[in-house]
């Protein structure tokens, strides 16, 4: 075994140039799993704060609270439904408090305003997207409801976005793999054909096929570990850099910084995937060679 | 521990190289395969390796049908023989030491063992000092010595040497054939394949000779000798009495 890992070593020291590109391509297809992964986690968590955000607002008449009894007539009817996940009741004077908090820069705006001339509402989210419509058309037989907001197509339109980020991102990174496997293979096979010589002869004083495949497996799996561990360091490093600014950015949306857990996850599983890509197309590329 | 039984190898190109040959060597013998270039002593060396198949018959080798063996079971019998190559197959970037040491780091020696039995390898085929030289810095008898060395790291039950004393002046090559006896002494049996005629005529050993790829003679060559050299009087008896009836044809009418 510690014969094996000097044969490889020694062949990545004898061709530094080859040993470079493939740990280059192998860092590119990693980068991009590390980028895609990360925008994938992330937009399931903006995904989830917007459906987590009240999906319908039902507006009534201005100036005037809604009577305790009436507000619970009209939960009893969505809660019916079985479709409600979140019920909110936001009364004049909580709805002041709200545009007070949301306006305390602009002195002449809260000067205009005062929960006189603002309307009580009802905020509910639905526990899926497509029973928003059922509990909006319910909200609009109650009496005194005078305008109903509804995120529906945002929510879709956010929905569809992510599913297309994803399914981007796999062929993306799908095809990238194979390009790495593929340039593994070729880069393997060329390593081969300089040791030609030195193989047949091997065989000939009886190695078997495991003796001569072993080093070349380890110099594979050597080009995935180190390029999925360099594209996992520049791809933290990079986010641990603009967080500040993702931040500003993102608002109100918690998604930074990214947990620790989950960076060493996404590091444990490129680092599998990475030895995974580097041991079979070492493995095809033997293969290949001694099948002749 | 060798059988060759009816073998014969006819290439692609519809060359025979070996017609029907059958032979047996013992455990322990020492035997001269003998032929002139192209007889087929090294294809009979290929085919004990299985690096080619015969055409027809069948081969064994230590007790075991090496025509019927697995792909798998190949570096097995391969270690059963060492080799020493007409062509030597050194690696030319690796010292004495490291192309003896990949005999037997092939077949998963420790590292230790590996540094104690080379220094005995060398030891025997007088190489001692000499284990850090790339064969490049070699003479033609120390490559073959290190050849040697390496086809007996792995403790092989038969030697086979293609041509050890080729391309060497008359005092190596019996050093090197001194070597290979020596060798045979402990008990393994030595094949060699030479065209070098005046070594195997003066060791009077068993001599296997092969022409146009099949076997002439296989007898210990001191007999093949003897039998020559009385052959040779019979014919030259015989010369005269022909010459002496025809001087004398009424003695001949007589005899008859």
């Amino acid at each position: 075994m510690s014969n094996s890992f000097k044969t490889s070593w020694n062949q990545i020291r004898r061709t530094p140039y080859q040993a470079l590109a493939a740990v280059m391509i192998m860092f590119l297809t990693f980068f991009a799993l590390s980028v895609f992964s990360l925008i994938s986690a992330g937009s399931v968590r903006v995904l989830k704060y917007f459906e987590g955000a009240p999906q319908v607002i039902a507006f009534f008449e201005k100036g005037k609270d809604i009577p305790e009894t009436e507000i619970s007539k009209i939960k009893n009817e969505l809660e019916r439904s079985g479709k409600l996940a979140d019920f909110k009741y936001v009364s004049i004077h909580e709805a002041e408090a709200i545009y007070r908090e949301k306006n305390e820069g602009d002195p002449l705006l809260l000067e205009l305003v005062n929960y006189k001339i603002l309307p009580p509402s009802i905020e509910i989210s639905a526990t899926e997207i497509d029973s928003l419509i059922l509990l909006k058309e319910i909200l609009e037989k109650q009496p005194g409801v005078e305008d109903i907001a509804f995120y529906e197509d945002i929510v879709k339109s956010l929905s569809s976005w992510i599913k297309n980020i994803k399914i981007f991102g796999l062929v993306l990174v799908s095809y990238l793999l194979l390009q790495s496997l593929l340039v593994i293979i070729i880069i393997i096979g060329m390593k081969i054909m300089v040791r030609k010589e030195e193989i047949e002869i091997m065989k000939l004083i009886g190695a078997s096929n495991a003796f001569v495949r072993q080093p070349f497996i380890f110099e594979g799996v050597f080009y995935g570990l180190v390029g999925s561990f360099l594209a996992w360091a520049s791809c933290y490093i990079f986010l641990l850099y603009s967080t500040p600014f993702l931040i500003s950015w993102l608002g109100d949306i918690e998604l930074l910084p990214v947990p620790l857990w989950l960076m060493l996850f996404l590091l444990g599983a490129q680092l599998i995937l990475g030895i995974v890509v580097g041991f079979f197309g070492s493995l095809l590329a033997v293969h290949r060679f001694l099948r002749k | 521990m060798i059988i060759f039984n009816k073998v014969s190898k006819k290439f692609n190109d519809g060359t025979l190289v070996l017609d029907d040959v059958s032979f047996t060597i013992n455990k322990g013998e020492f035997v001269f395969l003998v032929g002139h270039c192209g007889a087929g002593k090294t294809t009979v060396s290929r085919i004990l390796l299985k690096e080619i198949l015969p055409t027809r018959g069948r081969v064994f080798v230590d007790g075991e049908e090496i025509t019927k063996l697995k792909k798998k079971n190949v570096p097995q019998l391969r270690r059963k023989i060492g080799t020493a190559f007409q062509d030597f197959k050194l690696l030319p970037d690796r010292t004495v030491k490291e192309n003896i040491s990949l005999a037997l780091e092939i077949i998963r020696q420790k590292k230790e063992d590996i540094s104690q039995k080379v220094d005995q390898l060398l030891s025997l085929v007088g190489l001692q000092g000499k284990e850090d030289f790339f064969p490049q810095q070699l003479s033609g008898g120390e490559v073959q010595r290190v050849v040697i060395a390496r086809a007996l790291a792995h403790n092989p039950k038969i030697l086979f040497a293609d041509e050890p004393t080729g391309n060497l002046d008359i005092d190596t090559a019996w050093q090197i054939i001194d070597l290979l006896k020596r060798i045979n002494e402990k008990g393994m049996t030595v094949v060699v394949a030479t065209h070098n005629v005046s070594i195997v005529d003066d060791l009077g050993q068993r001599v296997i000779r092969l022409e146009k790829g099949k076997v002439t003679s296989d007898k210990k060559e001191a007999k093949y000798q003897e039998e020559r050299k009385s052959q040779g009087q019979k014919a030259k008896v015989e010369k005269k009495e022909t010459k002496k009836e025809a001087k004398n044809p009424k003695k001949r009418e007589k005899n008859e």
